[in-house]
């Protein structure tokens, strides 16, 4: 009986079916092709909103700042999050002792620790370390206003593996045995962590977040906070681990068709130039060029990613060289000095001296215009932005110093430079390594003689070395209320005074280093305005009306510099610069961009790509001594003889 | 909110009626090609209401928040009517198709009567108009927040669940009693239906204050329920007999041991 009701049951179902056919044909199909074409066209006219629901439950963070994972031959530093972001209740932590809810004695792990970052301290964040079980993240309020007191991220001994004081240089001298540069350094910025930590600013999102924990997960009077919790989800996944041997291993694995890169080394430009131009297509050592390098470090870093205005550790000194640069640019013309003077600014300094090392690695390998012996002398600025009652001192290295005299008449210009000028230059008068400084690197390859300006005697005046609040505020950089951008971009601020100081020193010693006459020295001096706007540029707004004037633009012409022809009495020819309103424009045809690999209308013309071409010649033996495993069905008989392979 | 509440509001919303699918539905291939033919014309509706509220909504004040309430309960009021004549409009179909159905098949009788389509077109009709109302919602519902960070009230899942599942079963019962109306030429059970529904849907206006939206919807339900029971041709005299197993055509029809 059911095999019956079921066959007439597919038959009923399938007369069913065609009734319905007819019908449906006739009536709804067309009324919905009509219906679903219209709302199709008004979907895409509107576009789809956000979800609603999704709106009542999630609040998103608008600024926030991640710390990321950095890896190096042996280990990984930084954050790392689960691939779908850490989930915790949040809590705001009031005093250390009030990590013992988190860690211990809350009921609601993980928790989500929202820090002001007066708490952001070493011994606060090992803690949180090592609970790492109970903790989901953590959240830094970063203040508008500098702390009051000094703290910095980085190590107490910056790039102690990388200078020049090994142990077999100098064991004395190693790892700061005789300064510890950074003293206030906590090393968090090299510490590695298993949750997120971000940034945030305080802003709305910032008083949302406090309100939401005072409304819900406070626990009042010793009783503990009811569910539902407010609770916080940040994701900030990171793609590399262990170190760089297996990221790198894993970037280059040619599995799939689109090979995912896991991490990319750390990689920017130096920037170079010199007063006398130098041929850079002839690399390797030039004859008779003796060139004085001036260097200066760009870079800076923080505990968070993006976050580097490095004021006091970079931006001074480049600035203090730019201006010298800039006030050498009469004297360097008019009256050339015999030396060439090389200026040479430096990127990835804070990471193991990146840029010096590669440019260091270049001389030696014949890369680079000149030569490590090409070089005469070294003057490096460094962080010259504190200096407190105008001293500026000069650092360098007592163990190449004992063989060279070159030192000592260095350091006789540098203090004759600084004469009769508001600041005073001198030596930290006891025998003290050079601090962290790309000299270092180029000590390593050579005793070249050189000097390290800096604003400090031993350790750092710097209180804030490679951190956040190493700012436009820390530098005393501030402006009288009420002026629009263009006029704090022109006005002189007292720090912009000191700087051109020092930059006047900087130019007039490397003028004379570089053999120029003493009776010029007068005329060098670096201009405040200059300077100013530099500093505006680089630690306050960088969309200014100055640096829009420097920035190329192609809008209407290019630009190029042409050799141009000999005149009739000269070899040499006379270049010019040529502006152009010619343009290029792509000759790809427009099959490749549609797609459309069988168009009729455009060229489908394509090239294959080849291995090797070559061809090459040899004798070959006769058939006889070829030994043959398959049967050949065709007669291979040689003529007239006997073979070795039967007949078949 | 994590999979517990994606899990348990499913299964609260489409619980029962996946339940009825499975027992009484899902043997009779007739059964379930009606019941999804009756969720396509529900779909439908939705589509005509929708166009219609989206072309208002587009040539409105997009700031007067008066006005946009207003909309609303237009759009509700509107999508209601159109659902309503949409089943109709599926009755329609039905008897047309059962007429020509009994003279192409061989046998005498009709394979499925007009009450059986009553309530499978009724469940399609629930179905689909569950999963429009609450997929959205347990979609946001698997992450891992929960409502309330701007103060709505906790139990927004919970009652949408709720609402969802009283939404279907009353699908159900409309069905019946509108098809049975229909049959008999009660004008005024149909009249009912189409009030009843729309009392219903404009119930949701009390949210988020659940207890005024939901206790009444049960209780419509129930009286829904009730209704329909007798409509289907129930009394308490067979309901006695099918519970104590008693019911002699019930057991014959599905093979059962006395």
């Amino acid at each position: 009986m059911p095999n019956q009701e079921d066959g007439s049951a597919v038959e009923q179902m399938a007369l069913l079916l065609s009734c319905y056919i007819s019908f449906l044909a006739r009536t709804v199909v067309k009324v919905l092709f009509v219906c679903v074409c219209v709302c199709v066209y008004f979907i895409f006219l509107a576009g789809v909103g956000c979800n609603s629901v999704e709106k009542k439950i999630y609040v998103n963070l608008n600024y926030t700042v991640p710390c990321v994972r950095l890896l190096n031959a042996t280990h990984q530093i930084g954050c790392q999050s689960h691939l779908s972001g850490n989930v915790g209740v949040l809590h705001v932590l009031e005093s250390e002792e009030n990590l013992d809810w988190v860690l211990h004695s809350g009921l609601t792990p993980p928790y989500l620790v929202i820090l002001e970052s007066s708490l952001f301290t070493r011994s606060i964040m090992m803690k949180l370390k090592n609970g790492s079980s109970r903790v989901a993240g953590v959240a830094v309020v970063t203040p508008n206003a500098n702390p009051s007191q000094g703290t910095s991220p980085h190590t107490s001994c910056p790039n102690e593996n990388t200078g020049v004081y090994t142990e077999n240089y100098d064991p004395t001298m190693a790892r700061c045995n005789v300064t510890v540069w950074n003293p206030l350094g906590t090393g968090l910025s090299y510490e590695e962590f298993d949750f997120p930590i971000f940034a945030m600013k305080e802003d709305n999102d910032t008083q949302v977040i406090r309100q939401c924990y005072m409304d819900h997960n406070r626990a009042g009077n010793g009783s503990t906070p009811q569910y539902p919790l407010c609770a916080m989800q940040l994701y900030s996944h990171m793609s590399a681990v262990t170190d760089t041997a297996t990221c790198m291993r894993r970037n280059n694995i040619n599995f799939s068709l689109s090979p995912e890169m896991v991490c990319d080394p750390l990689s920017d430009f130096n920037v170079w130039a010199s007063t006398r131009p130098l041929n850079n297509t002839a690399k390797g050592h030039k004859e008779g060029e003796s060139v004085v390098l001036a260097a200066a470090r760009l870079d800076s870093r923080s505990f968070f990613f993006d976050i580097a205005p490095g004021a006091e550790s970079g931006v001074s000194g480049f600035v203090a060289l730019l201006a010298a640069a800039h006030a050498l640019r009469n004297a360097t013309q008019e009256a050339p000095p015999p030396r060439n003077i090389l200026y040479a600014f430096f990127h990835g300094e804070t990471f193991d001296y990146i840029g010096s090392s590669r440019m260091v690695y270049d001389m030696e390998k014949n890369n680079f215009a000149v030569d490590l012996d090409n070089i005469h002398s070294v003057l490096e600025v460094g962080q010259v932005g504190l200096h407190a009652e105008s001293r500026l001192w000069l650092h360098s290295d007592p163990v190449s110093r004992k063989n060279s005299s070159v030192n000592e008449e260095l350091i006789l210009r540098l203090q004759s430079a600084a004469s009769g000028l508001n600041v005073s230059v001198e030596e930290p008068g006891f025998s003290q390594p050079l601090p962290p400084s790309s000299f270092q690197r180029f000590l390593r390859a050579r005793p070249i003689p050189g000097v390290v300006i800096e604003d400090h005697r031993s350790a750092f005046t710097n209180s804030f070395y490679e951190s956040m609040y190493d700012n436009a505020e820390y530098l005393n950089i501030s402006y009288p209320p009420d002026l629009t951008p263009d006029e704090q971009l022109e006005y002189v601020t007292d720090t912009a005074k000191a700087l051109t100081e020092v930059a006047t020193v900087v130019a007039r010693t490397l003028y004379i280093q570089a053999g120029g006459a003493e009776s010029r020295l007068g005329s060098i001096n670096a201009d405040p305005q200059m300077v100013t706007r530099i500093l505006y540029g680089f630690l306050v707004r960088s969309n200014n009306s100055w640096f829009q004037q420097l920035i190329p633009s192609d809008l209407m012409y290019s630009y190029l510099w042409v050799q141009g022809a000999a005149p009739p009495n000269s070899t040499e020819r006379v270049g010019f610069c040529m502006r152009s309103a010619a343009r290029l424009s792509k000759a790809l045809s427009p099959a490749f961009d549609l797609h459309e690999y069988t168009s009729k209308d455009y060229s489908t013309w394509t090239e294959s790509r080849w291995k090797t071409i070559k061809g090459r010649i040899f004798l070959v033996a006769s058939h006889e001594l070829e030994v043959n495993f398959w049967a050949s069905p065709a007669p291979r008989r040689l003529l007239g003889g006997a073979s070795f392979c039967p007949p078949l | 909110m994590t999979a517990s509440v994606f899990f348990g509001c499913t299964f609260i919303a489409f619980g029962p009626a996946i339940a009825l699918f499975l027992f009484t539905i899902a043997r009779e291939p007739l059964r379930v090609i009606f019941l999804i033919a009756g969720a396509f014309f529900w779909l439908v509706s939705l589509l005509l209401a929708s166009l219609v509220w989206f072309i208002s909504v587009q040539i409105s004040n997009k700031d007067s928040a008066a006005q946009q309430k207003g909309l609303l309960v237009f759009g509700v009021v509107l999508s209601v009517l159109l659902q309503e004549a949409f089943r109709f409009a599926y009755y329609k179909l039905l008897k047309k198709a059962n007429e020509g159905l009994l003279t192409l098949s061989q046998e005498e009788t009709m394979p499925i009567s007009i009450r059986q389509l009553a309530y499978v077109s009724g469940l399609g009709f629930g179905f689909m108009s569950g999963a429009f109302s609450v997929v959205n919602i347990l979609a946001d519902s698997v992450g891992p927040g929960t409502i309330g960070i701007h103060g709505d009230s906790q139990h927004y899942f919970l009652s949408s669940a709720f609402m969802t599942m009283a939404i279907i079963l009353l699908h159900m019962f409309w069905g019946v009693v509108f098809f049975d109306g229909c049959e008999k030429q009660r004008w005024w059970a149909v009249a009912a239906v189409v009030a009843s529904h729309l009392i219903v849907s404009c119930l949701t206006f009390q949210n988020p204050e659940y207890v005024g939206s939901l206790v009444p919807t049960y209780v419509i339900l129930f009286l829904m329920g009730v209704w329909a029971f007798y409509a289907a041709g129930g009394s308490l005299r067979n309901l006695k007999l099918c519970l104590t197993c008693k019911d002699k055509d019930f057991l014959l029809a599905n093979h059962r041991p006395r």
